[in-house]
């Protein structure tokens, strides 16, 4: 099929990564007979430089117009004192709100070549699979009023709430996703306290009368946060609001052995065309302290790439054949520094390569 | 139901006196269904009729549902995107869900176009009466069935009570003569015959298509043929089971299995009909002299040979036969008298229950091999069922199709009635192997060529209707 993929590699190690992401691409395209149309664009910092904006209208129409976009990083230390529409990661933020993409999805699974560089005991990460959904426009992040003001001392406000709808369809996007895996969602809210909860939980409830072949059970937000770590096993899809998932998916980054790994998707559906917006990027940032240097781990955007493959492509296949071309390389221990290679560190070039020959 | 056993009976008769519950003089008679299919678009309110009526589904073991109208044939990693689709889904497999129907949904191995699923599971089968709420249910009748469309609130009447009331339709006997010549396919038989015979020539009847050409087809090839019976005006359509038949069936899901089988293929075989039964009308295709078909207008019946040139309105002598033409050679922006072959093309769609099965999309790929879509022409290959999408790929066809810069996609009806989101732009033609090819059929202001999955793929090469048989090897 005709695979039109827009590249935003953004700054610091993200052009690295994502010349590695778009390597193993070209490769599932060539090894898949797949007719690969890609076009570039600016984001973050180097969209500064070049327009004067993080996020330049013709990154947005190109967005618009392609079946799917993959990311870098955006972030350069020269904007750290900048005014915050000047600032790369303003582009960011830009673009996952122009296109609405309401659910983050983040892969979380353990390898065993990296049982090792997790923190917790082999035996609990060991088998770990699951995928945390976090909504991604809605909850205490967005909600309005917001603000500090003076009213005899100062006071600060933020809002969490939540509508029936930003809710049915983060969920229904979960239970979906767990219909195609072991068929569990864990609904993770904090409803002995605050309403968005009550409701949350009340609306996932009647969304998984849509989907009786997936399991339901819920979690309060504390207690996930400690089964994250005491029994990651048991989860498979886990869905939640914004804030709760943001603070949660970091949680589960621990499990993979290194931020460095993971992948991400970001699924939204305001695109003229009706079809699903996706971006994919890896989680981790543009490191500007390495960048510029080959050592970046590339395995954030070539999982990312996977993502992309199933999930906006349904090339179930082909993003299999990409994980097992990364389990393989992790194997094989030609890792990068951040994952405790066994002898002399790839580089990242090398790594990508890898695993581009390994598809 | 007795009957007298001088009475030579068609297969229709037997059918019939086999189904009839109870008949009063001057009424319809009360007709027992042997299988209804159900889908997502046309039953949803009769299932809320049965809630309000606090009714029960009658027999829930012979009914059957599945997804296929205006679901997505985009990947299915994400959710049904498109809210009204989605809703329709979802409230299909509610709705399946508490009235305790099998459901074939979107997640399930076995979906499929309505009218693919019933006979690739098993569960058409000779003799039976099938009704489903969509037009070309006689597909089904390639298998020795009565099987007729019926609109929504007869999807609740049967849905309560299993029963259907109905008036006896005439027989009309379809002998197709002769055998066909390379190129020229079972869509090219049925499309000629509603060009013979017009979208009104056979209302009020069911066909039985007989004939030597007719025994040489495969069951698919058959099921293409009965599929547009209704485009002819006909109730519904059939073909007396054979050899042919059983070993299709056997071994499928849902057929009978050890001695049952035996005995029911020993049932099945006193169905066709008896030496010197007599039709109420009949007509003689010869196979032999046909070519391939392609539709120029606005309805099925108006079909031409591919080489012929499009009809002139001016040499038609009914008045409304001569508007008609007319207006349909507006919309479809057609000069009269010219030949079609070498007119360009948009978009081929292959797909659709009339040929979406495994032996159509062979047929395409074997033109398609190693040839290239022309450039600018979008084609569509929509298989009819999760399990041809799974057959075809184990033959590697998926492989042929996109490296020919086709696009392969998931089960589903499509672009054949465009209410998935796959559609033609304005003014665009496609050259497709669907049923119908009415103003807006496959999109608002879209023009159909309906033809052969052959026909079809020729288009897909040259970018032009073409003559498959300039192609073949």
């Amino acid at each position: 099929m005709q695979l039109n993929v827009l590249i935003l590699p953004g700054d610091g190690i993200g052009t690295e990564v994502t010349c590695e992401a778009v390597k193993v691409l070209e490769k599932v395209a060539n090894r898949f007979q797949h007719e690969l149309k890609l076009t570039e664009g600016l984001l973050g910092g180097i969209a500064i430089h070049k327009t004067g904006t993080p996020l330049p209208q013709e990154t947005i129409d190109r967005a618009l117009a392609a079946d799917a976009t993959l990311m870098g990083a955006v972030g350069l230390p020269e904007f750290d004192n900048a005014p915050p529409e000047k600032r790369p990661e303003r582009g960011l933020l830009g673009i996952r709100k122009v296109l609405g993409v309401y659910a983050n999805l983040r892969p979380v699974r353990s390898y065993k070549a990296l049982l090792d560089s997790s923190p917790l005991k082999n035996a609990l990460v060991d088998g770990v699979d699951m995928i945390i959904v976090r909504e991604l426009t809605g909850g205490i992040y967005y909600g309005t009023p917001r603000g500090i003001y003076q009213d005899g001392e100062e006071h600060a406000v933020n809002t969490m709430a939540y509508t029936r709808s930003e809710i049915e369809r983060v969920s229904r996007m979960a239970f979906h996703l767990a219909r195609n895996r072991r068929k569990k969602v864990t609904s993770v809210d904090k409803s002995n306290v605050i309403e968005t909860s009550q409701l949350w939980r009340k609306v996932v409830i009647e969304v998984a009368a849509e989907f009786p072949d997936v399991a339901l059970d819920h979690l309060l937000v504390d207690n996930c946060a400690m089964q994250l770590i005491l029994n990651p096993r048991r989860f498979d899809v886990l869905v939640t609001e914004n804030m709760f998932g943001d603070i949660l998916s970091d949680e589960g980054a621990v499990l993979a052995g290194s931020i460095g790994m993971l992948p991400s998707a970001s699924i939204g559906d305001r695109k003229p065309s009706g079809a699903w917006v996706g971006l994919y990027e890896p989680v981790h940032g543009s490191a500007p302290d390495i960048a510029g240097q080959n050592k970046a781990n590339p395995f954030g955007a070539i999982g990312s790439v996977a993502a992309m493959l199933e999930y906006s492509f349904g090339l179930k296949e082909e993003a299999a054949a990409v994980n097992r071309a990364v389990e393989a390389v992790l194997n094989s221990g030609r890792v990068t520094a951040d994952l405790k290679p066994s002898g002399q560190p790839a580089t990242t070039s090398q790594v990508g390569d890898a695993v581009a020959s390994a598809i | 139901m007795t009957q007298s056993s001088d009475k030579s009976r068609t297969i229709i008769e037997k059918i019939w006196d086999n189904h009839v519950v109870a008949q009063q003089p001057g009424a319809p008679a009360l007709l027992f269904i042997d299988l209804h299919l159900t889908h997502e678009v046309t039953s949803p309110q009769a299932f809320e009729g049965l809630r309000q009526r606090g009714l029960k589904v009658r027999r829930p073991d012979l009914t059957i549902a599945t997804a296929d109208h205006s679901t997505p044939t985009t990947p299915r990693s994400l959710p049904i995107l498109d809210k009204v689709a989605a809703a329709q889904v979802a409230q299909l497999e509610t709705n399946c869900r508490e009235f305790g129907i099998r459901c074939f949904g979107l997640n399930s191995d076995q979906q499929g176009i309505v009218h693919v699923i019933g006979p690739e599971q098993g569960l058409t089968q000779p003799g039976m009466t099938v009704v489903c709420g969509d037009s070309h249910t006689a597909t089904h009748g390639a298998f020795g069935a009565l099987a007729f469309g019926i609109g929504t609130s007869q999807v609740e009447h049967v849905l309560a009570s299993q029963c259907l009331l109905q008036n006896q339709s005439k027989t009309y006997q379809v002998l197709v003569e002769g055998s066909l010549k390379p190129g020229v396919t079972a869509k090219d038989i049925i499309l000629s015959l509603i060009a013979r015979i017009g979208i009104g020539g056979g209302t009020g009847c069911v066909f039985e298509y007989c004939g030597p050409a007719i025994r040489a087809l495969s069951m698919e090839e058959r099921m293409t043929v009965c599929n547009m019976s209704i485009e002819a005006g006909a109730r519904a359509g059939l073909i007396a089971p054979d050899d042919t038949t059983y070993q299709y069936m056997a071994g499928r899901h849902y057929v009978p299995k050890g001695a049952a089988w035996d005995a029911a293929v020993a049932r099945w075989r006193s169905l066709p009909t008896d030496e010197g039964a007599c039709y109420d009308k009949s007509i003689t295709i010869d196979a032999s002299a046909l070519q391939p078909m392609i539709t120029f207008g606005t309805n099925p019946g108006m079909g031409i040979p591919i080489t012929a040139c499009v009809p002139d309105p001016a040499g038609v002598s009914d008045p409304l036969e001569r508007d008609s033409l007319a207006k349909a050679l507006r919309y479809m922006d057609l000069a009269p008298g010219k030949p079609l072959l070498g007119h360009p093309v948009n978009v081929v769609f292959i797909g659709s229950c009339t040929n979406s099965r495994i032996s159509d999309l062979r047929n395409a790929a074997r033109l398609l091999k190693g040839r290239k879509v022309h450039p600018g022409v979008r084609v569509m290959v929509v298989p009819g069922s999760h399990q041809v999408k799974e057959q075809a790929q184990a033959e590697g066809l998926d492989k042929i199709f996109r490296d020919a810069g086709a696009e392969w996609r998931e089960a589903g009806c499509s672009m054949c009635i465009a209410m998935n989101g796959d559609q033609l732009q304005p003014g665009e033609y496609s050259v497709s192997t669907s049923n119908r090819n009415f103003e807006g059929r496959q999109g608002k202001g879209g023009r159909t060529f309906l033809a052969s999955p052959l026909t079809a793929a020729a288009a897909a090469i040259t970018g032009t209707v073409s003559d498959v048989r300039e192609l073949l090897p």
